[in-house]
């Protein structure tokens, strides 16, 4: 695995060098600022396949630098952690809001790091073992549909859209806040009622679109707050959200039905479609539970939407696609 | 592997270390002079950056009470920058800067520099 790791401390530098080739990954190229980083990746004919990024550097903060590294769409999924000794929770919601993957904070032990790395090793596997399934002979189209395809509980990647983060990235970042951080924290989960008859009677394409679609009303209903929202599959989208007031979520779920209904999604025959997100019963954390048990608080909430959920009301697949709105 | 470069890294922490000490104590003395504000700000700003630096670095290599010292000092300046509530005085800056400069003292003696 290709690896650039960026810092205006020489010494990090070698310290990383050390740590990462201890574990097995020597394949590591150094920058010394955000400049310097650009002009590797502009220059290099291999592109890299995870990055590792201190947040205070001079002139451009490892956070800029992240969100140029997501723009290019090369590096869209590509891991990106940071590594630095700002632990204050402003710093890390800025981090994942810009589309890093993971945090780790120095001092760092040179075990876990190469623990972090090899996680983001793995996702850089499935990404690649997915890309040299598909079949050269299929159609445009059949690729397409191949390439799009999703498994009904599979929590896939939802991009460009504020405040939506992956499933992983988001336990990542309930794991490095601390108990202080994780105060006034709640975290619920929306589930789309009826998933499965929409999945059965969708296209792939189609089913994407409507996840996207679905991510941006909770996150949207949810913007007067300081939060983060992932999809967990099977419909469900778990959501952490910060604030002293206890969240209305009454409110909170009318609001995403009204921006669904707003949205006036359709079949490709021009059919509305009618379905509602309900919201499950929301975990407190911070007093009770940090770290490893603010995960855990994800996976209650997730279920609780599962549920909480009602089943459609009308089991029949034929009128529950829809035609959405392209990305 | 790992244990020999972290050695060498050691020794050359050490050397820094020692000239980053020297550059701390000057702008603590500077500080505890009193300077005008602007030269002041520059001042803690750049103690600021001298505790960062140790922060990263130092309990990865074995220093763990400097950099807890560190990055003492590090929030402190910070806080006192951003005017935050209760506020940090530059006094305060100053003694957390003085256990910092005392931990760098104790760990270059130990290593006879």
């Amino acid at each position: 695995m290709r690896i650039l790791a960026v810092d205006d401390d020489e010494m990090i530098l070698e310290l990383l060098s050390a740590s990462l080739g201890a574990a097995g990954f020597a394949d590591l190229t150094v920058a010394g600022s955000a400049a310097q980083a650009l002009e590797q990746i502009a220059a290099t004919r291999i592109p890299f396949d995870c990055f590792l990024l201190d947040i205070q550097m001079p002139e451009v903060d490892g956070i800029d630098l992240c969100r140029a590294i997501r723009r290019n769409p090369v590096y869209a999924a590509a891991p990106i952690v940071m590594i630095t000794a700002m632990s204050q929770k402003s710093y890390i919601d800025r981090a994942f809001s810009a589309g890093a993957t993971d945090y780790v904070t120095k001092p760092f032990d040179p075990v876990e790091l190469g623990a972090r790395i090899r996680l983001a090793s793995k996702m850089v596997e499935s990404e690649r073992a997915l890309t040299e399934n598909r079949s050269a002979v299929a159609t445009l189209r059949a690729q397409l549909e191949r390439e799009r395809f999703v498994d009904l509980n599979e929590p896939i990647s939802i991009p460009d859209v504020d405040a939506v983060i992956d499933l992983q990235a988001l336990e990542n970042y309930l794991l490095q806040l601390s108990r202080s951080g994780l105060f006034a924290t709640s975290i619920f989960a929306f589930k789309v009622v009826g998933i499965e008859t929409i999945y059965a009677s969708t296209s792939p394409i189609d089913f994407r679109y409507l996840l996207t679609d679905v991510a941006e009303a909770v996150s949207t209903a949810l913007r007067s707050h300081e939060r983060f929202v992932a999809y967990a599959g099977n419909g469900v989208y778990v959501c952490v959200a910060h604030g002293r007031g206890a969240l209305d979520l009454e409110v909170i779920e009318g609001t995403a039905n009204l921006i669904v209904e707003e949205m006036a999604l359709t079949n490709s025959r021009g059919v509305p479609l009618k379905f509602r997100l309900r919201v499950g019963s929301p975990v407190r954390v911070g007093l009770v539970r940090a770290g490893r048990g603010a995960v855990d608080a994800l996976y209650v909430a997730i279920e609780s939407a599962e549920q909480d959920a009602p089943k459609a009301e009308d089991g029949r697949s034929g009128e529950h696609w829809s035609q959405f709105r392209l990305a | 592997m790992i244990a020999s470069r972290l050695s060498a890294l050691r020794i050359r922490f050490l050397d820094v270390l020692e000239a980053r000490m020297a550059e701390c104590e000057a702008l603590r003395d500077r500080l505890e002079a009193g300077l005008p504000e602007a030269e002041r700000v520059e001042a803690v700003r750049a103690i600021c950056f001298a505790a960062h630096k140790t922060v990263g670095v130092a309990a990865t290599l074995g220093f763990a009470d400097l950099g807890m010292l560190s990055q003492r000092v590090e929030l402190a300046v910070t806080d006192f920058l951003d005017r935050s509530e209760p506020p940090t005085t530059i006094r305060m800056v100053i003694s957390l800067t003085d256990d910092m400069l005392g931990e760098m003292a104790l760990i270059l003696a130990e290593a006879g520099h």
